[in-house]
């Protein structure tokens, strides 16, 4: 799959690259509003990555003219104004998803999978890992062929480490991803681990080839075999 | 004592008016008052004299009560009298007045003469004197009146124009009580020819007009700063989190970059609030939504009873009537998530948290041991028990300010070992 990441900020630019590299993408950049319409007019790509603030002009006019000349190509919107407008704004004029800085590149990898995977089953979002399937619209959770019930936070927790396989991910992170902005002074991560037991154990009952595995009592890592 | 600018100007204007005037009103009284007495004495001695002159040419001597009121009385003295009190005697006593049959308080005049075969005589007129008490006392009630009635006109007249000519200033006053920075406002009301209130007026224009800068650029800064930290936050965050994902490194350095990545995770939590602060004082979330507020309360307090399970909290919501509410959805959660988690966090482990809900308004309660100072609770950064560790300390900021911009008012309260926050529907 091939990405072009448009962004001018180096250093974020940089390790974008690096880590989607590391996914097996082919990355190519652009620094610039006229660098990037160079190179959507000569070459065509899978998935771009698009930072509103450009020096040189709009990323809102890049996402017009993608959607006017480049037809199945996907745009995920990377912008620092995180405000409701452009988002809206962003997604009317036609792009895939839209993510506000600061993010996690985990998060940002398991958008493009995610934006890829919707445009290849007309929507339906699946979640394969192993032998366990997660339907993320229906809600619906399947070891080896056999459906299994989840509680809506045992769900969350899943499909967050489906969407990051193999990355390390703190409990911190995850306990504010799962249950939402709010939780931040807590210390305490009992509601973490109690969730984190019952989801296990449901998945090894299941017979789940699967494993969420601790990491250095810090933290979560999902392995694939 | 704190007064207006007129009544004081008029309180110290009054003080040396009662003295002069009075001063004035006391002097004009004496003057007449003697001019009185002295034209009394003229009249005695008119009087006197003709009774000496006619009793000396022994010609007939009118009678003694000749029907009048003034009467006279003629004794013979000795030498040696004669010589002591040779100058006429002025004074008052009682004298016997017949047409009347009754003594009336009387100016006399006594004087020594010596008739022609050198015997002397005492000579001692009266005259009554009510006539002129009813005169003084006259003179007394008009020059009072007079008093009276000049201290007053001058005082209202003082007011009047003092009034008058305060009215520029009172328009400034009146501009400055309806002035709230950062609201849009009224040009300063400078209609006035006196240099004083000009100058006052400019000033306060000046003065204005920096504040007002100063408060937009502060605002601006806040977002400004916040929104460019955004990206050198994320690349850190990132470049950790691809770090941690080698598997060259062990567990005590993971320990250590996770440490770090907290911090780290903090800091972007801490700036986040801080754009989402400034973006609310910058009005970029109006109320759109009726929102269904204990819904939202209920969801809340489900989420943090979780979260918080180890503290054993007690929590309970009493709706009395549904509380909907127009509002930014967004706001509404970040309002009422704040709230709740503030309750959560500061409460002992086995406390109990009540939510009420009524139509205009609901009431966070928690049991508590000390109350909060009440004029920083809402302030950003104010942390009574100390930094907490992955505490932004903005919480009840934000909330305070969702709710100046949702026309709700947010008060803090203390009462029977509770903090209560109370979110009450603006009349």
């Amino acid at each position: 799959m091939k990405l072009l990441v448009i962004e001018d900020e180096v250093s974020l630019q940089e390790l974008m690259t690096a880590t989607l590299k590391k996914e097996g993408y082919i990355v190519e950049n652009a620094m610039d509003f006229h660098g990037a319409m160079d190179k959507l007019g000569a070459y065509s790509y899978d998935c771009v990555l698009l930072d509103l603030n450009l020096p040189g002009g709009n990323g809102l006019d890049i996402l017009e003219y993608i959607k006017k000349n480049c037809n199945k190509l996907n745009v995920i919107i990377i912008s620092a104004r995180d405000s409701i407008d452009d988002k809206v704004r962003g997604l009317e004029l036609g792009a895939d998803d839209y993510l506000a800085k600061p993010f996690h590149l985990a998060e940002l990898s398991a958008r493009i999978r995610s934006v890829a995977r919707r445009s290849r089953n007309d929507g339906e979002l699946t979640y394969k890992a192993g032998n366990v399937v997660l339907e993320d619209v229906s809600q619906r959770l399947t070891v080896a062929g056999k459906e299994v019930a989840l509680l809506k936070k045992e769900f969350d927790i899943l499909k967050y480490f489906l969407m990051r396989p193999g990355h390390t991910v703190d409990k911190a992170v995850l306990a504010e991803a799962v249950w939402g902005d709010h939780i931040d002074q807590s210390d305490d991560f009992q509601f973490v681990y109690a969730q984190m037991k019952n989801l296990r154990r449901k998945l090894s009952e299941a017979g789940a080839d699967i494993e969420i595995k601790s990491i250095y009592g810090f933290g979560y890592k999902l392995l694939i075999p | 004592m704190i007064m207006r600018l007129i009544y004081k100007i008029i309180l110290s204007l009054s003080i040396p008016l009662v003295i002069t005037l009075g001063l004035w009103g006391w002097l004009s009284y004496r003057t007449m008052s003697e001019r009185i007495h002295k034209d009394t004495d003229m009249i005695l001695k008119d009087y006197s004299d003709q009774i000496v002159s006619r009793k000396l040419s022994g010609q007939e001597i009118p009678d003694r009560f000749n029907g009048a009121y003034n009467t006279y009385y003629i004794k013979e003295v000795s030498e040696d009298y004669a010589a002591e009190n040779s100058l006429p005697f002025y004074g008052e006593a009682e004298a016997y007045i017949r047409s009347q049959e009754d003594f009336a308080s009387s100016r006399i005049r006594r004087q020594v003469f010596a008739d022609n075969d050198g015997k002397y005589y005492e000579i001692t007129v009266s005259l009554p004197v009510f006539e002129q008490e009813t005169l003084v006392e006259h003179v007394l009630w008009w020059t009072g009146i007079l008093f009276l009635v000049l201290l007053v006109t001058l005082l209202i007249i003082g007011i009047i124009v003092i009034d008058y000519n305060l009215r520029p200033f009172n328009a400034l006053m009146k501009w400055m009580d309806a002035y709230v920075p950062g609201q849009p406002y009224e040009t300063v009301p400078a209609d006035t020819d006196v240099v004083e209130f000009r100058k006052l007026a400019e000033t306060i224009r000046k003065a204005v007009e920096r504040f007002e800068n100063e408060y937009e650029e502060r605002k601006i800064f806040i977002g400004n700063a916040s929104h460019e930290l955004q990206t050198p936050l994320a690349v850190c965050s990132n470049r950790l989190e691809m770090l941690l994902d080698r598997p060259d490194i062990n567990e005590e350095i993971a320990g250590e970059m996770v440490k770090l990545h907290r911090s780290l995770q903090h800091l972007i939590r801490l700036n986040k609030t801080l754009l989402l602060l400034s973006r609310i004082e910058n009005d970029q979330f109006p109320p759109a939504d009726e929102v269904d507020m204990s819904s939202i309360l209920r969801d809340s307090l489900e989420l943090n009873g979780e979260v918080y399970a180890h503290k054993s909290i007690q929590s309970s919501v009493e709706v009395q009537e549904t509380f909907v509410c127009r509002i930014n959805e967004q706001m509404a959660s970040v309002l009422v998530g704040n709230l709740v988690k503030n309750a959560f966090v500061h409460s002992m482990p086995g406390a109990k948290i009540s939510i009420k809900v009524s139509a205009d308004g609901f009431v966070v309660e928690n049991e508590g041991d000390a109350p909060l100072d009440r004029n920083r609770v809402f302030h950003r950064f104010y942390l009574p028990g100390g930094r907490r560790e992955g505490s932004t300390g903005l919480g009840l900021a934000l909330a305070y300010s969702v709710c100046e911009r949702s026309g709700l008012s947010l008060t803090y309260d203390f009462k029977e070992n509770c903090h209560i926050f109370s979110v009450i529907l603006k009349k």
